[in-house]
């Protein structure tokens, strides 16, 4: 089966000031479909800006990364936002859902963004609302739903066009640990469904969930272990 | 297309659920355009109001009356010239001669009048005046007698107390009576009512029964002789207008012995001057009207502009949300650029609503008839929307350019 994704060399360099950041320092590793990979290390290591990177949010600074075997510096604007739309879905540390409308209608901003007709949307909706166990707070807006609720709404939402990996970075971070737990069996449940997900996390009790644990250390892999 | 659709429908929910949550920013944003709006759409009803009740009256006029007057109706600024103040007033002889020598003109005759008050018993009018006159004044201005009899060749020669009344008078003095054969008084002056007028209705507001005519003669005799003397005429048909104005303007020259390399100290003209003065004046309006409501607008589009970039600066996390999941840059301008068109939209739809609204009220208050044409409405829709898409397009871009992982990191 071909690789999913394959990153070689990657390095992502900032320039604050006079200074320059390398956030990544020439990362190389490849992910297969179906994996189910955690991404850990200490803070500054780099692993944001990796995900930021794999999920087409950001371009390296050098070294290539192909998804999908198309390589993604060479992509458009457009190109990227269909791939974000189409083939990546994004679940934040911080929700990120937006306050003004409804756990449904946050559910429904990537299925308007593929073109999809309404009917097809609240179907699709209705299923991925399902599938995260939330289909009673459908109407709910973000304020009105627990911290659990939400990331249970932007799990949907990352769900919902059938991507083919899912980003997951610190999705427990802002959680009590009981709530983190059942979000990781929310987790496992897609992933076997057939999803292919990379987690970022602090803690290895989270980790533990996945079948493949990579640490970074100053922008490198220090160590890459399948359990 | 059908990518489309769905883009707009998601924009115009969140833009109109943006204006809900902040409706008083956004009352206060659209302030200018609703004042600019409101300004054209109740200015042009109005103008389309006069400009109906114009063209019906034009109409109803039927045959052109000739107006012979020392000059042209115009807009002058404050005084009127010395060259034309002073210029040689018109004879009783001058109309005799008009309509003996043009074989065009039907009838001519003089007028003079002067302002007063009617009175009869403890009834009196408020201020109206009187018109003296030939008989042949009635044909020529399609006036006609509704009760009574026009006074008479003789009466004019005789120079009898006599007079004939519109009827704005009518129903002041006489209410529940004829005034035929009643002595009412003018000016200290004791006139016997021969006749009535027929109603001629009102026009830009004004009663045009608001007068009593008498005998040309009489009128001098009792209030002369420092009265102006004016003339008006009838050609034998509407065909015959230019050729009439021809032979009366050929017949005052020679009156007046005016060489033919000077040019005449007196005009000669039809309702079609003043026509073009009504449009010279509605022209003004629409000139003040277009420079106070382009500046609210000017205004109210800066406002807009800088609310715009206060939402996208507020909604910064939204803007890299909606790329993550995949919204294009183009998608994220549309966006913005359609809630600007919706927030001044509104603002237009309030202003038509007052526009027209106001042209309503003048007319209920002030009897000037206001029309609200479809088009002005669409045009004050169209046009504020314009508005949203201009000034709102620069705050759109700047959404659309931003870097999406810099907009998810904003706080
Ligand atoms: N936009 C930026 N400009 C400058 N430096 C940046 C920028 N983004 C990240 N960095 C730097 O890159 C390095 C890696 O940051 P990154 O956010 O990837 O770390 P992280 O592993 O996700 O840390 P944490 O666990 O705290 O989230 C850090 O040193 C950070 O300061
Ligand atoms: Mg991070």
């Amino acid at each position: 089966m071909a690789e999913l994704i394959e990153i070689k060399d990657v390095k992502k360099i900032y320039h604050v000031g006079a200074e320059d950041v390398h956030a990544l320092d020439g990362i190389t590793l490849t992910m297969k479909k179906n994996e189910y990979l955690a991404i850990m290390g200490p803070s500054g290591s780099g692993k944001s800006t990796l995900m930021n990177l794999i999920g087409c949010l950001d371009t390296p600074t050098s070294g290539s990364y192909r998804f999908n075997d198309r390589e993604v510096r060479d992509l458009s604007d457009d190109e990227l936002a269909r791939i974000r739309n189409k083939e990546i879905g994004f679940v934040f540390q911080t929700f990120n859902l937006l306050p003004r409308a409804d756990a449904a209608h946050n559910v429904e901003l990537p299925l308007i963004y593929a073109g999809i007709p309404r009917a097809d949307r609240r179907r699709k909706v209705e299923q991925a609302l399902e599938a995260v166990g939330l289909a009673e707070r459908a109407r709910h807006r973000p304020s009105e739903l627990s911290g659990g609720q939400r990331q249970r709404a932007a799990i949907a939402r990352a769900l919902v066009n059938e991507p083919s990996v899912i980003l997951a970075d610190e999705p427990t971070g802002n959680l009590d640990s009981k709530t983190g737990e059942e979000i990781m069996q929310v987790f496992e449940k897609i992933h076997g469904a057939g999803n292919t997900i990379i987690l970022v996390t602090h803690e290895e009790y989270i980790a533990r969930h996945s079948g493949r644990i990579i640490r970074l250390r100053d922008g490198l892999v220090e160590s890459d272990v399948s359990v | 297309m059908r990518e489309v659709t769905g883009v707009v429908n998601e924009s115009i929910r969140m833009a109109l659920s943006s204006l809900m949550t902040h409706k008083l920013r956004a009352g206060l944003t659209v302030l200018g355009i609703v004042i600019g709006i409101t300004t054209v759409v109740g200015m042009v009803s109005l103008v389309q109001g006069l400009n109906q009740s114009m063209a019906r009256q034009i109409r109803s006029m039927g045959t052109s009356v000739l107006y012979v007057r020392k000059y042209e109706p115009g807009l002058f600024m404050g005084e009127l010239p010395e060259s034309l103040r002073h210029r040689e007033d018109f004879e009783v002889a001058d109309a005799e001669a008009i309509e003996r020598l043009c074989p065009s003109v039907a009838a001519a005759v003089p007028l003079t009048y002067t302002g007063g008050v009617f009175k009869y018993g403890d009834r009196e009018t408020r201020s109206n005046y009187a018109v003296g006159t030939f008989p042949a004044y009635l044909d020529i201005q399609d006036l006609a007698v509704s009760e009574g009899r026009c006074f008479t060749e003789e009466e004019q020669a005789h120079r009898a107390d006599v007079c004939v009344m519109g009827q704005d008078l009518l129903e002041a003095l006489f209410p529940h009576s004829s005034a035929v054969g009643r002595w009412v008084s003018f000016g200290g002056k004791r006139f016997l009512v021969v006749g009535e007028l027929e109603a001629k209705g009102k026009f830009l507001g004004q009663s045009m029964d608001d007068y009593a005519l008498m005998p040309y003669s009489t009128l001098q005799k009792r209030f002369g002789p420092d009265l102006d003397t004016y003339i008006n005429a009838k050609p034998v048909s509407v065909e015959d207008t230019e050729k009439a104005i021809d032979e009366i303007k050929e017949v005052l020259r020679r009156r007046r012995g005016i060489p033919p390399n000077k040019s005449e100290d007196f005009a000669v003209f039809t309702e079609d001057v003043l026509m073009d003065l009504y449009h010279k004046i509605t022209g003004t309006f629409y000139i003040v009207m277009i420079a106070i409501s382009s500046i609210a607008l000017m205004v109210g589009g800066v406002g807009v502009t800088n609310i715009m970039f206060v939402s996208v600066t507020e909604r910064t996390r939204e803007i890299g949300v909606r790329m993550a999941v995949g919204a294009r840059r183009k998608d994220v301008l549309l966006q913005f650029v359609i809630e600007a068109v919706v927030l001044t939209a509104a603002g237009g739809v309030i202003g038509i609503a007052l526009g027209a609204g106001a042209g309503w009220l003048v007319e209920k208050l002030v009897h000037i008839p206001s029309a609200a044409p479809v088009w002005a409405l669409l045009l004050g829709l169209g046009f504020s929307s314009a508005i949203g898409l201009f000034f709102g397009i620069y705050p759109a871009v700047k959404a659309s350019r931003m870097d999406p992982v810099e907009a998810l990191r904003y706080e």
